[in-house]
């Protein structure tokens, strides 16, 4: 691939370099063994410490970049030279993988002093520092092979350099991905995960918010008051249903099995109670003596307010909730009907869908408009509100023919504006198929009691409007009974027009 | 010209109004004549329109806001479209100009009675100016209404004897009583109500509906408005296309007026001789001639002239057909009453409303003159009251009955209270009242309102609000909530501003009126 005497030419291998290239790798060797050493004689531990060291720990975030960037830059470089154009390419490379490895190794110093001195622990914390010194180890070798490949060919050690470069990006990718799940949360990058790519993956599909919850409730203490027979209704309790989700959003980020910052953790109950460094986390019965209680009222300048670093704040009601849940004991199995006073939970707005999305049949819409003269409207700016049929302008162009051709529109349509046109009974025949059909103004039309019969079955009707039609009311009785349909049936304008 | 730039191969560079109407960077001619353009048209609009607001609203365009913001990144096949799934299609504005008294109408003050001709205490007055037209009077002596209330249907609205029909329909109603303004006279009042601002040049509700919906009916103007002939022709206050004009807005979303007598839209009709064929081809001619000046200036007023043409030719079908009401049925006379026969008196203007809304227009507008009652009000009143009570109850009736109240707004009301003590001499039954901004009662009916609704308490001399005060400005953005329409997002940039009808100070929907 390369060729071997590329640069060797123009660089002898000489004692002096020979002697410098040692000092690197000496060098590089106590860098590297200082911070494989440093976790384990100072392991993060969940303790809060020197600010100063917390000040040039929080650079951590900016410097992993640099890493990130310049190792990913290397194999472009690389092929880059395979390419006669891109030759002068390769002259580069060197440069910028010791550029990547010292970066390496400042990164994840700094990470070890975030970690050691912000208060992180955890499994993940851990398992993302040890990626990173192999990392830091990884692209040292890589470049200390790469110089080998070049000053002294393929027979030599220097042919493991592909090799290792591939394993520095892989572990690249590999810890990067550890450092996103622990700022963003361990699900963040396969949350909107497309189902396929899950399953390629082995993931388990997508899972409701509301599961861990229920999973959390069978714990040793549950079982126990269960055994007793404390509770024997499976009414949902207050913890599961206001105070965990709060924390879900709240705390958990920062203090779960992989992240436990302040030795505390508040993913499960047990945990929640037996409280971190700063000694318990709730006093049951007494919400002001309780830290957590203490921390999240603060003001949201205060330092030791939580959540920390702008997180979202819990809101008024869910301070209230924990409150009332502190003071009531902080039981984890209290029902709702316990709190009665609590502020309810907020009612989230339910989206309904009127129809389906029109803007996937955008051209179907415009031909049948182009055809007929005649108007399809989006009841609003959200697509899944449906469309309006409207003939105002050109009643007379509306058929039974026009409305048979938005038979592959069917679905989308919410409200006819029929009144006036020329729709008969056998238009009607066509309409049974719009099974989203909210309104429907057959004013002044010539449709007919037993025309009618055929979009009985329109359950989703809300409002007919007959006004000026032949109908009598012997045909009507269907619509009659229905409680949730308006129905308008004036027959007074005999002969207007 | 033409010939070369068509091969200048920079002609479109400068370009960054693609697929939002022509202007003149899309013509093609060399780029140093667009710019020579731009500042010749910008000074000319400047100098020689100054003044007429539609000039700014070419160069608004010309600086690329040709179109409403209201549908900018719409998803829309067909244009214009609400923000939200809206409640109401059309609304009927039935604008009692001059304003009427609410001791008299909607709202109630049966404490009144034993306080004849007593002083208005000082301390519900709290120190406010007057108008010059009642500050030199001596005493405030409070006159009590001399009608009788009652409350009507299951709701047990309070209705003024005045409106008796009004009152068999009072379920369909939601009374606000606690409306309020800061003008003092007339015309900055009406004007804030039509266009939301007291200083005439803002487009009308109307106006903003058609900019922002667009047309239900192409055949005819998304915006009408109907004068009505008076009843009553003292302190009758000049109306005038102020009220109804699209403001900075393209001129084809200002109300086209039905006139109450003759023609109802001047020169409709085709002079003798002159076919519709004959008047095709003079418009098309004319719209050729109006091409060519928008190719060589591209001032979007052109534009807007030929839509008008267009306008007017299909008015000419559309127009008779409307006010055609021969094939209506006699129950229709039993609704509105006989007056409905009769060209321009509100009755008759309440069925064209009606036959509006069928046809799919936006907004209608009757205004009904001479409720400015400064003196005689008992005597004026009633008249006003003969003349409105019946139709308003047969529009609402008929609207109800052919299902189009569901989704058509009907507001009733004026511009702004009148005082409870007595402009002038005081007799139990002859009196006057002054204007009074800080309180007056409108209804509005149908489209999502919430109705039997009695909204906002005034004191007990109706003199200051107590409850749930409402603005104009909430009004206009509450009437533009039930179309579908969010107050802050229906814009148009003019004068370095997002112009909105609520204007820039702040504006509530208020949610309490809504079903």
């Amino acid at each position: 691939m390369r060729p071997p005497d590329d640069f060797a030419a123009s660089e002898p291998d000489q004692p002096t370099q020979r002697g410098s290239r040692l000092v690197v790798v000496l060098l590089g060797l106590i860098v590297v063994g200082g911070l494989a050493a440093a976790p384990m004689v100072w392991p993060a531990d969940g303790q809060d410490r020197s600010t100063l060291a917390l000040f040039f720990g929080r650079f951590h975030p900016l410097i992993l970049h640099f890493p990130i960037a310049l190792l990913a830059l290397v194999p472009v470089l690389e092929v880059g030279g395979l390419f006669s154009r891109g030759r002068h390419l390769w002259a580069s490379v060197g440069f910028v993988l010791w550029l990547a490895t010292f970066s390496s190794i400042l990164a994840t110093l700094l990470g070890w002093l975030l970690a050691w001195a912000g208060g992180y622990s955890g499994d993940l914390v851990n398992a993302h520092m040890w990626s990173g010194c192999t990392l830091s180890l990884t692209s040292m070798l890589a470049a200390l092979l790469r110089r080998t490949l070049v000053t002294r060919g393929w027979w030599s050690p220097g042919f493991l350099y592909p090799p290792t470069l591939v394993a520095a990006l892989a572990l690249l990718g590999w810890t990067a991905h550890q450092g996103g799940q622990l700022t963003h949360g361990e699900k963040y990058l396969e949350e909107h995960m497309p189902a396929p790519l899950r399953a390629w993956l082995g993931l388990p599909p997508v899972e409701k918010r509301s599961k861990p919850a229920t999973a959390r409730k069978a714990t040793a203490e549950t079982a126990v008051e269960a055994a007793r027979g404390s509770f024997a209704t499976a009414e949902i309790t207050f913890f599961e249903d206001r105070i965990m989700p709060a924390m879900d959003r709240t705390c958990v980020t920062c203090h779960n099995p992989n992240k436990v910052k302040g030795g505390l953790r508040m993913d499960t109950f047990a945990e929640l109670m037996k409280g971190g460094d700063s000694g318990p986390t709730i006093v049951p019965g007494d919400a002001a003596a309780s830290e957590l209680y203490r921390r999240i009222t603060l003001p949201h300048d205060d330092e030791e307010f939580m959540p920390s670093g702008g997180k979202k704040p819990l809101s008024a009601d869910e301070t209230r909730w924990i409150e009332l849940w502190i003071e009531a004991g902080a039981s984890e199995i209290a029902g709702l009907s316990a709190f009665g006073e609590a502020p309810p939970k907020p009612v989230v707005a339910e989206v309904v869908l009127q129809a389906p999305d029109y803007r996937d049949r955008i051209a179907v819409l415009q031909a049948w408009e182009k055809t007929w003269g005649l108007r399809l409207v989006p009841v609003s700016q959200t697509a899944t509100d449906g469309l309006i049929v409207r003939t105002a302008s050109a009643p007379s162009r509306c058929t039974d023919d026009a409305l048979a051709a938005l038979a592959p529109l069917a679905d989308l349509i919410v409200d006819a504006e029929l009144a006036r046109t020329a729709v008969t009974d056998r238009g009607l025949a066509a309409i049974a198929a719009w099974t989203n059909l909210r309104r429907l103004d057959l004013t002044q039309t010539a449709v007919t009691s037993s025309g009618l019969s055929a979009i009985a079955p329109l359950t989703r009707l809300e409002l007919l409007n007959l006004t000026a039609t032949g109908v009598q009311e012997a045909g009507l009785e269907s619509f009659r009974a229905r409680t949730d349909l308006k129905l308008y049936v004036e027959h007074a304008p005999a002969g207007a027009r | 010209m033409n010939d070369d730039s068509q091969h200048d191969p920079h002609a479109h560079l400068c370009s960054d109004h693609a697929g939002e109407g022509p202007t003149v960077w899309d013509l093609p001619v060399p780029l140093s004549l667009k710019q020579e353009w731009l500042r010749l048209e910008t000074r000319r609009h400047f100098l020689g329109r100054t003044g007429k607001a539609l000039a700014w609203a070419g160069l608004a365009s010309i600086l690329g806001r040709s179109l409403p913001t209201a549908f900018a990144g719409a998803t829309s096949p067909a244009g214009l479209v609400p923000n939200f799934a809206p409640r109401a299609k059309r609304a009927i504005y039935l604008f009692m100009a001059g304003a009427p008294s609410q001791l008299e109408t909607w709202d109630y003050k049966p404490g009144l009675a034993s306080m004849f001709d007593q002083d208005l205490p000082e301390s519900v007055r709290g120190g406010q100016v007057l108008t010059g037209m009642t500050s030199s009077q001596a005493r405030l002596p409070v006159a009590p209404s001399p009608f009788g209330f009652k409350q009507y249907g299951k709701a047990g609205h309070w209705v003024s004897d005045l409106f008796p029909w009004t009152g068999k329909v009072a379920d369909e109603l939601t009374v606000i009583k606690s409306l309020y303004t800061e003008a003092i006279n007339h015309e900055p009042a009406i004007l804030q109500l039509t266009t939301g601002n007291m200083f005439s040049g803002k487009p009308s509700i109307g106006s903003w509906l058609s900019y922002g919906l667009g047309a239900v009916n192409d055949e005819l103007p998304s915006f009408v408005v109907l004068t009505s002939k008076m009843p009553v022709t003292k302190n009758v206050q000049a109306l005038s296309n102020r009220l109804w004009s699209s403001g900075f807005l393209s001129p084809e979303h200002a109300a086209v007026t039905l006139r109450p007598g003759g023609d109802p839209v001047l020169y409709l009709n085709n002079p003798e001789g002159v076919t519709r064929d004959v008047r095709r081809a003079m418009i098309d001619g004319v719209n050729a001639m109006n091409q060519d000046l928008f190719e060589r200036v591209g001032d979007p007023e052109i534009n807007a002239r030929i839509a008008q043409y267009e306008m007017a030719f299909r008015m000419q079908t559309s127009v008779p057909e409307l006010t055609d009401v021969s094939n209506e049925p006699s129950s229709t006379w039993d609704l509105y009453g006989e007056k409905a026969k009769e060209r321009g008196t509100f009755a008759y203007n309440c069925l064209m409303a009606r036959r509006l809304a069928e046809r799919g227009v936006r907004f209608t507008q009757i205004f009904l003159r001479s409720w400015d009652t400064h003196g005689d009000l008992p005597g004026r009143i009633r008249l006003l009251a003969e003349d409105s009570d019946r139709p308003t109850y047969g529009l609402l009736t008929d609207l109800r009955r052919r299902g189009l109240l569901d989704d058509t707004l009907v507001i009733w009301g004026g511009e702004f209270g009148r005082t409870v003590y007595s402009q002038g001499g005081l007799k139990p039954d002859n009196f006057g009242r002054d204007h009074h901004p800080r309180c007056f009662s409108m209804w509005m009916a149908g489209a999502g309102m919430k109705p039997g609704l009695s909204y906002g308490e005034t004191d007990d001399f109706s003199y200051n609000i107590t409850r749930n005060p409402v603005h104009i400005r909430d009004l206009h953005a509450t009437i533009l909530h039930q179309f579908g329409l969010d107050h802050n997002k229906l814009t148009f940039k003019f004068q370095g501003l997002d112009q909105r009808l609520t204007g820039v100070l702040p504006a509530k929907v208020i949610h309490d009126l809504l079903a």
